[in-house]
């Protein structure tokens, strides 16, 4: 008799079990994750707070499949995340996570829209309709005008905007946002926990924010605190 | 975007790297087709001379004691056949149109070789006073042959001799009895000039020709040793000669101390014969070989030919084999060597490239491009990279090529200008692209590795 069935909550866009990650380094051992347990549901913003080199940058990576834990289970929409090769997570997180940073991340080379249109890799449309898709909402941001304007081209809330469009473009299931108001001003700040809060809202995705600094913890539906690899709740 | 647009606005974005990088390729290109194409007309002049050297043997039947009995002479103007001093049997005529066919085999001809009696009548004896130990042209002589000495010395003195032998016998004194005859074709330049005798042996006087009646050539030493000159007359065999001229054909397998047409030598021999063979007669078979490496080929397949068969040769074939295949390892060392260096250059600005984009890495990967994709971007620009680099390299060797100063010749010793060889700009230009591609390989393992949030956040 199988007794490690699990049921897939459908509620559930993440799950995560007893997720543990140490890293090596020059002989030492630092553990990073010591069991990590959390489930992110669909439509709620998640707030992981925790000092610098806490773990939260890792944590992230893993729960966007990014990197690997040690051990323990992880779960996207009930399908198992631990298993998966490299190539399997890269197209798991195409249009499906987001990721948001905190200063933006934008390909210097390109141009707005086509940076905005990045996040729509993983669909097969025409390039004119990709184009057409991050072209309008771009616009509906105010850059209607800055398309084709490099990012050292654009201003600090503008390359906001452009990243953010560039994650919310695809409509991804789980926006995982690493210290996204760090570097910006406070009225920046505030207008990316609007957007991001507007996509639960709107679009029923799930979103875990990192930050170490000052959040407004009223926004979030859930808030947690990691230190020494552990996450508490608040 | 696209992946060969972002190659491309990459390429053009950092100029400076990508110049760099093109720059690297053309100069190894350029440098690798140029270096070879002087070092294979040097490697071609040098292999043109090696090809050559050793490439000539002959091939003679030597006779047996039971057939040293039997004589084929009517009379004993003529002693014996022989080849090389050994007392050889005359072969089958037609075995020579089967040696010339063998494909190892440049050319083949016959030769005729016989010792003669009675060249002067002499009747003067060796003193055995004479100290030929202190004698230094005597002692020259000495060394080469008894009977030289003896001639030598008969033909120097006035009175009555004895051979006083080194070992302090005495030695009966004996007229200067005999000389070898040697007849070959002198249209034959090929195999004739290598085993035998060539134009530019000639120390004094003219080289026979073809249609020459009673005209034959002289050995140096031999014609020092009896006093004879060109334009002498002497006899052999009962015929009289004029000497055409004198030679020196060194250390040849067929050397004789006389030398006249095939022709003539053969009608000589067919005048003191019992019953001379319908064909034609030789005693040997003059053999020039296509290229040295093929010296071995061709003497084994005349073994096969022609049973108890004896090939005298000189060994630098086997040398000359060595340093042709010597030459041709350096070639493809250097070639090596130059694109070794050249990958190491491409590395080194491939990994500088994906530093510099460390951070462009991170991101496609954060946006789900996987490995592979990634790494069919590097590769992309890596080929690109060394593919205009490498077609700029050939334009420009080619343009060096064109404008190498003719005299180089002269400094390097070359016998030819080196040649733009295209196949082989071609090759080199294959070998920089797949080096660009592999010069990809260690950027590629460092980006599949990189933890892309990592790398994002250490920026």
């Amino acid at each position: 008799m199988k007794t490690d069935v699990t049921i897939p909550d459908e509620r559930m866009v993440l799950t995560c079990t007893g997720v543990t990650k140490t890293y090596r380094t020059r002989g030492k051992q630092i553990p990073v994750l010591r069991g990590i347990n959390l489930a992110i549901p669909k439509g709620t913003l998640t707030m992981i707070t925790g000092k610098s080199g806490a773990g939260k940058t890792t944590l992230l990576s893993i729960l966007g499949g990014l990197d690997r834990p040690d051990t323990g289970r992880l779960a996207f929409m009930g399908n198992p995340m631990e298993s998966l090769t490299a190539r399997e997570s890269a197209l798991l997180r195409r249009g499906r996570i987001g990721f948001v940073f905190q200063n933006f991340n934008l390909i210097d080379s390109w141009t707005a829209i086509e940076n905005a249109e990045a996040g729509l890799i993983h669909l097969r449309i025409a390039a004119d309709e990709k184009r057409r898709l991050a072209a309008d909402l771009l616009a509906g941001l105010g850059l209607a005008s800055r398309l084709d304007s490099f990012p050292d081209e654009l201003s600090v809330g503008e390359e906001q905007r452009v990243a953010i469009v560039r994650t919310l473009v695809a409509q991804p299931s789980l926006v995982l946002a690493d210290e996204p108001t760090g570097s910006v001003d406070d009225e920046t700040g505030d207008e990316i926990i609007r957007r991001l809060m507007a996509h639960t809202r709107e679009h029923g995705g799930a979103v875990i924010v990192t930050t170490h600094g000052p959040f407004p913890l009223g926004t979030a539906d859930a808030v947690f605190r990691l230190a020494d690899g552990v996450l508490l709740p608040l | 975007m696209h992946r060969f647009q972002y190659v491309f606005r990459e390429i053009s974005r950092r100029k400076a790297r990508t110049s760099v990088a093109i720059a690297g390729y053309t100069l190894a290109v350029a440098m690798c087709s140029l270096v070879l194409a002087i070092f294979y007309a040097s490697k071609e002049s040098g292999d043109n001379v090696l090809a050559n050297t050793g490439t000539h043997f002959i091939a003679f039947v030597p006779a047996r004691v039971a057939d040293a009995a039997i004589s084929v002479f009517r009379d004993d103007t003529i002693s014996c056949f022989l080849t090389g001093g050994i007392i050889a049997r005359t072969m089958p005529g037609d075995v020579l149109e089967s040696v010339k066919a063998i494909p190892s085999i440049t050319d083949a001809a016959p030769f005729l070789m016989f010792r003669v009696k009675s060249l002067a009548p002499v009747n003067a004896v060796i003193p055995n006073n004479i100290d030929y130990e202190h004698d230094s042209e005597s002692l020259m002589l000495a060394s080469r042959c008894e009977r030289c000495l003896r001639n030598y010395l008969m033909m120097k003195s006035e009175e009555p001799m004895m051979l006083a032998s080194r070992d302090g016998t005495s030695l009966p004194a004996t007229p200067a009895d005999s000389l070898t005859v040697g007849g070959f074709d002198p249209a034959n330049k090929e195999a004739v000039g290598t085993t035998c005798c060539a134009e530019t042996d000639v120390i004094s006087g003219r080289f026979l020709h073809p249609g020459d009646k009673g005209m034959l050539l002289v050995e140096e030493a031999y014609a020092r040793a009896m006093g004879l000159k060109s334009g002498d007359s002497i006899k052999v065999a009962g015929r009289a000669f004029n000497v055409a001229g004198i030679v020196n054909p060194g250390i040849r397998p067929a050397k004789a101390d006389v030398y006249m047409t095939y022709t003539e030598a053969e009608v000589m021999a067919r005048a003191h014969m019992t019953q001379g063979p319908p064909t034609r007669i030789m005693t040997a078979i003059l053999v020039q070989v296509r290229h040295a490496r093929r010296q071995e080929e061709a003497i084994q397949a005349v073994r096969k030919l022609i049973p108890d068969v004896v090939v005298s040769s000189y060994a630098c074939y086997r040398p000359a084999a060595k340093v042709i295949g010597i030459n041709e390892k350096t070639a493809w060392i250097l070639v090596t060597v130059l694109q070794l260096g050249a990958i190491l250059f491409a590395v080194k600005s491939q990994t500088a490239s994906l530093v510099e984009r460390r951070r462009d890495i991170g991101i496609l990967k954060v946006l789900g491009w996987t490995n592979g994709a990634i790494a069919g971007l590097i590769f992309t620009e890596a080929t690109f990279l060394a593919f205009v680099g490498s077609l700029i390299g050939c334009v420009g060797a080619i343009i060096l090529l064109l404008l190498l100063p003719k005299d180089l010749m002269g400094i390097l010793s070359l016998n030819s200008i080196p040649a733009i060889a295209y196949v082989m700009i071609g090759i080199v230009c294959c070998l920089s692209m797949l080096g660009g591609i592999i010069a990809g390989i260690f950027p590629v393992l460092h980006a599949t590795r990189m933890l892309p949030l990592e790398a994002l956040r250490r920026l």
